[in-house]
């Protein structure tokens, strides 16, 4: 039943987790929490070939390390500035890097599951305070 | 050139925005079915070989129909435990099953969101 295949890319296995992290998440701390340690988990050269194109926008600081997401507002802006940056790339004839699609898709995942497991928290708290 | 996961996460993306835009679960059901009748048969098996059962395609291959919001929030569920029951075997979640739980889960909140699916919402919490 394991489902690894032989030529899985240490990044696909790594890309996998953080997405069943977010899958797993019961609220939108969990989905907070899955993000920084799926950007903890990114090695010195991956975020070195992500810099290249980012234009400034990912959320990892000059020494490669990654930076605080504090909150699904922040969250939410991060993943803005990256697909903006992606879209600005394209509208340039300039094809993103397989690292800076990934962290797009990862961080747009991430912020659908947040605000939706925020929503759910928010109607709960109203429903019960009614 | 994408990997799987990243074609996969890419996927999830294009359905979860087209629920965003979903006026009601009519076009939610219908979204879901587009996406469902867009998988391959060599994808679906490889899901069947881990789903226990819960997927809804049938043993020909074929998507089985959602027919409305009482199973846009019945199969999430179901699938979501499966995943549950998985990991806690310590288990990776294959590729297939984690997208399938995310698009469901996408579709089955914006359900939960509408006026006719609050109510079921309710009854399954």
């Amino acid at each position: 039943m394991a489902t690894r295949g032989d030529s899985e890319l240490p990044t696909d296995l790594g890309l996998r987790r953080a997405l069943a992290r977010i899958a797993a998440a019961e609220s939108a701390a969990q989905v907070l929490r899955s993000v920084q340690t799926y950007l903890s988990t990114w090695p010195r050269e991956r975020v070195v070939r992500l810099q290249l194109l980012d234009g400034g926008w990912a959320p990892f600081d000059e020494k490669q390390r990654p930076s605080r997401i504090n909150g699904v507002r922040d969250l939410q802006r991060v993943h803005n500035a990256v697909r903006r940056q992606c879209e600005l790339l394209r509208q340039s004839a300039i094809a993103p890097n397989p690292e800076l699609i990934e962290l797009d898709e990862v961080l747009y995942v991430a912020v659908q599951a947040a605000q939706l497991l925020q929503a759910r928290k928010s109607k709960a708290q109203s429903e019960g305070a009614a | 050139m994408a990997t799987a996961v990243l074609e996969s996460l890419i996927e999830v993306d294009h359905y979860a925005h087209l629920m965003a835009r979903a006026q009601d679960t009519d076009a939610v059901t219908s979204v879901l079915n587009t996406y469902l009748s867009s998988w391959s048969e060599e994808r679906i098996e490889r899901l069947q070989a881990i789903d226990g059962g819960w997927a809804p395609f049938d043993e020909w291959l074929r998507p089985m129909p959602i027919l409305g919001v009482r199973d846009i929030l019945f199969l999430p569920r179901a699938i979501r435990d499966h995943c549950r029951a998985v990991r806690a075997a310590g288990v990776e979640i294959a590729t297939e099953l984690l997208e399938l739980d995310l698009v469901l889960f996408f579709a089955a909140e914006r359900a939960a969101g509408d006026d006719s699916g609050r109510a079921l919402a309710m009854e399954y919490a």
